[in-house]
């Protein structure tokens, strides 16, 4: 097996190209997990018996939370990591994650608030689960304004880890909010521990959605994060000068 | 099950429909901002002088 020199990625001249052949290792099993996450959610999977056909918000919804909060803490780390190893491709990945992370955010949001309308009669309500979403959306405003308004990028990265760092709190208490407090909004659909409570087609459209999330997130993402490191890092040699390696330049030259 | 059947949702129509319309909206959304942003990166390489005529 080839060796592979990891530290060699972590340049943001190297990881470019890299990156840029990855992507469509992503997106594509993205678009076609979303389209099989459908058809099992709206043809395979039966009708609820409580909510009837309105529970089928949830293969969006609970994808979209979930992917809410787990790219909160990736972000997090990311900066973290950018922040304590001065590693610029780590603070650009979280700059990157950050937008991906809102937009699903607000997407758990929005559905959530079609859900509630049928399902509890009020589009929103400040019960703890949905305040706690709320918050993680205005963190995530937070960051990337903070970041915005910052013009020594150093600088900028800095605070914004230390806005992510703190705000990593919140995920914690959006997770165990259902428990901890009464509200409206109904418990885990899937727990760690424990059987689930969906019947399986239900689950299984539910999870292949979450797969097309994770796959879509990473594709986006990467391809921001490239967006990021040509404009951060123009001023660079590497970015002026043809490398020896398939680099950015050539692949514009090509496109 | 007929298709009209199957677009009325049980009545749920509006919701159900309106949240895979807000699912497209922003994903697309995402997807184009991130197109638009490539474009422009183009534009502005081809713009800058001293990258003309090299390579």
């Amino acid at each position: 097996m080839a060796k592979i020199n990891w530290y060699k990625y972590a340049s943001p001249a190297n990881f470019y190209p890299l990156a840029g052949k990855i992507i469509p290792w992503f997106a594509i099993p993205a678009a076609i997990l979303f389209i099989a996450g459908l058809y099992v959610g709206f043809f395979v999977a039966p009708t609820d018996f409580q909510q009837g056909e309105a529970y089928r918000i949830i293969f969006i919804h609970v994808p979209a939370a979930w992917m809410g909060m787990l790219l909160y803490v990736l972000m997090a780390i990311y900066a973290a990591i950018g922040w304590a190893f001065n590693a610029r491709l780590s603070s650009m990945m979280a700059s990157s994650i950050s937008i991906t992370g809102a937009m699903f955010t607000l997407l758990s949001l929005v559905t959530g608030s079609l859900w509630g309308k049928p399902t509890w009669g009020t589009w929103w309500v400040w019960d703890a689960r949905l305040t706690s979403t709320l918050i993680l959306l205005f963190l995530y405003i937070g960051f990337i304004s903070l970041q915005a308004a910052i013009d020594d990028q150093k600088r900028a990265d800095k605070a914004g880890a230390v806005l992510a760092i703190v705000g990593v709190i919140n995920v914690p208490i959006i997770y165990f909010s259902v428990d901890w407090w009464n509200t409206l909004h109904q418990g885990a659909t899937i727990r760690l521990l424990g059987k689930p409570t969906m019947a399986p087609p239900m689950l299984a459209a539910m999870f292949i959605m979450l797969a097309a999330c994770w796959l879509y997130a990473v594709a986006v993402v990467l391809v921001r994060l490239r967006h990021i490191i040509l404009e951060r890092e123009q001023h660079a040699a590497w970015s002026a000068e043809p490398v020896g390696q398939p680099s950015w330049k050539a692949e514009e030259a090509r496109t | 099950m007929n298709w009209s059947e199957f677009f009325s949702m049980g009545g749920y129509a509006f919701y159900v429909w309106g949240s895979y319309l807000a699912t497209l909206i922003l994903m697309g959304g995402e997807v184009l901002m991130l197109l638009r942003r490539g474009k422009k990166r183009h534009q502005e390489l081809r713009d800058v002088p001293e990258r003309q005529g090299k390579n």
